[in-house]
């Protein structure tokens, strides 16, 4: 008994690279499929994208062993999936964000954030400020791997992480929450 | 008016800042109420979108393209390697001990020294080593809780019941470690502190188990114990649910003070 687990499964090292990736695809499978929903904004698309990822992740030679690693492998060859299918015009506008409030009396009503309103103010941001929370938050990847998966910076990654939680909070708001910055801001 | 930025304020919630940078933002929110609200808002804002489930009407699996199978197997493993070694080795040289100590107080006094910080001792009780691949597929993957493999030792308990201690080592130092013996009937988690090592144990599948700390809080380290047992049933497999499960047993309860 000095396995962790008794399992049919053979452990990480003595399965093929394959078994790794095809493991990472079934245990992340639904939330790949929510980040799909957040690249394309429409699932129909995010099925078709989710099932073309998946095939070329597994028809890779080289995916990385580590399963951690591999989990984040395979957010990124979506995504790169996804920039292939002609979305590269919409990542860049991700440039395009609000001023940030970090000055003045906070007077935001937390009692409006709940599970229902999140959701509902995620499905009015613009895909790339969902996009962001949608890896940390909800897929659970640190700072480092969503620069990794995203192809920029991790300085990047927390600013647009930032200023797209203030996009969530003005949406679940109804735009009260920085008000004297609105009047400055790009968006 | 505050000097943190809205960018550091958000890194601070999500634990991504460095331990100086953490306790600067810790001592502002402290002195400025209205940094402290924004911490506060952000705390929720992050817990309800952890929360949100997946998409229920994902497609379903691709079957593997025929033909393209990737053949690269790879069989490291230093660390497989070592914990071989370790069992090996800590079977031989305990054999002679006296039987019937308890064996998770046992493992408490043989570890409390890792538990407290120190470094892996060469000679002493047990058979230790550091280790640096940070995880191992034999045991308990805690890096959704940032928590990675750092030690491990071979039970220095002889009477048929060794095991194996591993140790994870949280982002600011936190230490946890998690014995897994010979089992016993099943139970759920329960608190047996040891000393000022607060211990939580359990059986399950032929096994025990126990998740030990010092400076862990008794609320998180209960929290460890449900998630960690639950991945330890049978047929149970680190999905996305139970990430997300370690990932807020790591931020609950009060901070790890070592």
């Amino acid at each position: 008994m000095l396995a962790w687990k008794r399992t049919s499964d053979p452990p990480w090292e003595e399965r093929s690279l394959g078994d790794v990736v095809e493991q990472c695809l079934r245990e992340s499978w639904s939330r790949l499929y929510g980040y799909a929903v957040s690249l394309c904004g429409d699932r129909e698309a995010a099925r078709d994208l989710i099932q073309s990822s998946a095939v070329k992740a597994l028809d890779t030679n080289a995916p990385p062993r580590e399963p951690a690693a591999a989990r984040a492998w395979l957010f990124r060859v979506m995504r790169n999936d996804w920039i292939d299918r002609g979305r590269r015009a919409t990542v860049r506008a991700a440039d395009r964000e609000p001023v940030e409030p970090t000055e003045g009396p906070w007077a935001y009503e937390d009692a409006r954030i709940a599970a229902i309103t999140v959701r509902q103010g995620l499905d009015r941001l613009e895909p790339y400020q969902r996009e962001i929370i949608e890896l940390v938050d909800l897929a659970g990847f640190r700072y480092a791997e969503a620069a990794e998966i995203l192809e920029v910076p991790v300085g990047t990654v927390m600013s647009r992480l930032s200023r797209a939680r203030l996009a969530l909070l003005e949406a679940i708001e109804g735009g009260k929450v920085m008000p004297l910055e609105r009047s400055r801001g790009t968006r | 008016m505050t000097t943190i930025g809205w960018d550091e304020i958000n890194a601070y919630v999500d634990r991504e800042l460095d331990a100086s940078a953490s306790a600067a933002v810790a001592a502002a929110i402290a002195r400025d109420p209205s940094l402290a609200a924004r911490v506060a808002t952000l705390s929720k804002l992050k817990a309800e979108a952890v929360g949100l489930p997946a998409p229920t009407e994902a497609p379903p699996f691709p079957a593997r393209p025929a033909g393209r199978r990737p053949v690269a197997s790879w069989r490291p493993l230093a660390l497989a390697a070592s914990i071989a070694l370790l069992l090996a080795a800590g079977a031989g040289a305990w054999l002679s001990r006296a039987p019937g100590a308890d064996p998770l107080a046992a493992t408490v006094a043989a570890e409390r020294g890792w538990l407290a910080g120190a470094t892996p001792e060469a000679s002493g009780a047990g058979v230790r080593v550091a280790v640096e691949t940070g995880a191992s597929s034999s045991l308990p993957d805690l890096s959704a809780a940032e928590l990675r493999l750092a030690y491990l030792a071979a039970d220095p308990v002889s009477d048929g019941r060794r095991g194996l201690f591993a140790g994870y080592v949280g982002p600011h130092g936190c230490r946890l470690g998690l014995w897994i013996g010979r089992g016993a009937a099943r139970s759920a988690p329960e608190a047996v502190d040891v000393g000022d090592v607060r211990v939580r144990r359990w059986s399950a599948d032929g096994a025990s188990y126990a998740l030990m700390s010092r400076g862990m809080d008794p609320l998180r380290l209960d929290r460890f114990a449900a998630v960690i047992a639950d991945l330890a049933s049978p047929g149970r497999t680190l999905d996305d649910g139970l990430r997300i499960a370690l990932k807020e047993a790591s931020t609950s309860g009060g901070a790890c003070t070592g």
